[in-house]
């Protein structure tokens, strides 16, 4: 400005607020409350489940001391079992979800973008969508086996529904306003899609991936009770035949940590990639 | 100096609810090259349907629109816009929604982008974020953004009615002064005859139903504009007037 008068107009917001926290002391008595206020109520379960186990009140061969469970996880960890089984279910999990996942995203934005191929599609996707994935098992058993491809398959049926319909979605969302700017600048269809849909879709398309990525673990699971030479799942049905509550308890807390582990990080993902959205974050 | 823009016989008419809604009948206009054009009226008077169709966005338009001899077959990056909401893409900064419209390397972008901030007066934010920005601060960053591709005409529709009255004023002055230090043919919409008559060497008079010009006016005045001065107040009632407003 030549004048110079225009410079201060609005008072630039940039100190975002920041969520509270006023004074040390204060703000780190909330801050642990926010992260281990919820697992007290854990914690204490585990305690009283471990005390009674070892005052006899349970019967042991049934419900093991969660000692118990923590040192055959210990074992299984250090003999190496754990890792290479996890690795198993791990590689399952992304191969599946791969496939799933990148045709949902694929189909979820043609989708979004065309309405023809909407009309032409979306209905049957509704209909399969409606179909609990692990009705499957036993037809993906008769058709392939007992192999890795009838896993695979189950774990990419179910992460595809999530992406899909959080792509078609977000994609339907994305401002119209935005897309003429995009217009106004003479983008051609591929640029408008990756340098304004895509992005303005983003949120929703990671929430999807995210959920998806949870039904997946949870297909992992079933597939691999069906019938398995390695896996979490594996190490289960192994402890199930040794009637070994123990081993039956270690692979499920593995299951249990190992999502909440990767959901953490995806989590993460999402804030660094999203970080420029201005949007409620709970109060 | 030659016709830079040329609207002839344009027309144009929606379909709402079965009924067609006629938004813009016979509409002539010329604009020069290098002119300040502000084109004002009641809301339905069809003065953004005439800036859409102009721009490219909207082409269901009847008759004619040449801009620089060229018939207008769709949006065009030698043609800037600006909207009433700022419309900056939420993850990019500042400096880059700047540059999105630009086809050039890194560093012709990165020096165009620092000569655009301080043109519209917000040197030091490249890397602020449009969530950081307030309104005016974001529609400035609008404004930079049209300009960089290097328009030959730059097109507003309402760009400040969502601001309030004293950052309307600020960016009123901005887009003075861009315009006289850059030359660019401007076309600018509002429903404001204040902002109209600080703004604009011709103002074109718009009434509704039918969408249609009633009026075009010259404002023979110096700029910058004197708000209270008595010359203004004279356009100003002449305005109001021919609204029947007076």
């Amino acid at each position: 400005m030549p004048d110079g008068r225009s410079k201060q107009d609005e008072a630039p917001p940039l100190d975002a607020p920041e969520p509270a926290g006023s004074g040390a002391r204060g703000g780190l008595l909330r801050a642990m409350e926010r992260h281990l206020a919820g697992f007290l109520l854990p914690l204490l379960v585990v305690i009283i489940w471990e005390i009674a186990a070892r005052a006899g009140a349970v019967n042991t061969l049934l419900l093991p001391p969660p000692s118990r469970v923590l040192l055959t996880l210990g074992q299984a960890a250090i003999d190496g079992s754990l890792w290479v089984n996890l690795g198993y279910s791990v590689r399952r999990w992304i191969i599946g979800f791969a496939f799933g996942g990148g045709v949902g995203l694929l189909l979820g934005a043609l989708n979004g973008l065309s309405l023809r191929s909407e009309n032409f599609t979306d209905t049957t996707v509704q209909m399969l969508r409606t179909v609990p994935f692990m009705g499957l098992t036993p037809l993906l058993v008769m058709w392939f086996g007992l192999g890795e491809t009838p896993k695979v398959i189950l774990i990419a049926v179910a992460s595809f529904f999530p992406v899909y319909v959080n792509t078609l979605a977000g994609v339907r969302n994305v401002n119209k306003g935005l897309v003429e700017v995009g217009q106004s600048f003479q983008l051609s269809q591929a640029e408008l899609l990756y340098r304004v849909i895509l992005p303005a879709a983003l949120p929703e398309i990671l929430t999807g991936i995210r959920y998806s990525l949870g039904i997946a673990w949870l297909a992992l699971v079933i597939a691999e009770l069906m019938a398995a030479e390695s896996g979490i799942g594996f190490w289960l049905m192994q402890g199930r035949e040794a009637v070994r509550v123990d081993i039956v308890l270690a692979s499920l807390v593995v299951f249990s940590v190992a999502g909440k582990f990767m959901d953490a990080a995806l989590r993460l993902v999402e804030r660094r990639v999203l970080h420029w959205r201005n949007a409620f974050s709970g109060s | 100096m030659s016709q830079f823009v040329s609207v002839r016989h344009v027309g144009r008419s929606f379909a709402s609810r079965g009924k067609s809604v006629t938004a813009l009948s016979d509409v002539n206009l010329d604009i020069k090259s290098g002119e300040f054009v502000v084109l004002v009226g009641p809301s339905g008077c069809g003065k953004s349907t005439l800036l859409r169709s102009i721009s490219g966005l909207d082409l269901g338009y009847s008759g004619e629109i040449l801009v620089g001899g060229q018939p207008v077959r769709g949006p065009d990056r030698s043609r800037g816009l600006v909207f009433q909401e700022a419309r900056l893409l939420p993850w990019l900064t500042a400096g880059a929604n700047i540059a999105f419209g630009m086809k050039a390397g890194a560093r012709e972008k990165r020096e165009r982008v620092r000569e655009l901030l301080d043109l519209v007066g917000l040197a030091g934010f490249e890397d602020a974020y449009p969530h950081q920005l307030s309104g005016g601060m974001a529609q400035r960053v609008a404004i930079a953004r049209a300009l960089a591709p290097r328009p030959s005409i730059l097109l507003m529709d309402e760009p400040f009615g969502a601001l309030d009255a004293f950052t309307r004023i600020k960016l009123q002055d901005a887009v003075r002064d861009i315009w006289r230090s850059q030359g660019v043919t401007t076309v600018f919409v509002t429903h404001d005859i204040d902002e109209s008559l600080v703004l604009g060497q011709r103002v074109v008079i718009m009434s509704a139903r039918p969408g249609r010009i009633s009026e075009i006016l010259d404002v023979d005045l110096p700029y910058p504009r004197d708000r209270v001065s008595e010359d203004f107040a004279k356009y100003r009632n002449r305005l109001l007037n021919s609204f029947g407003l007076h």
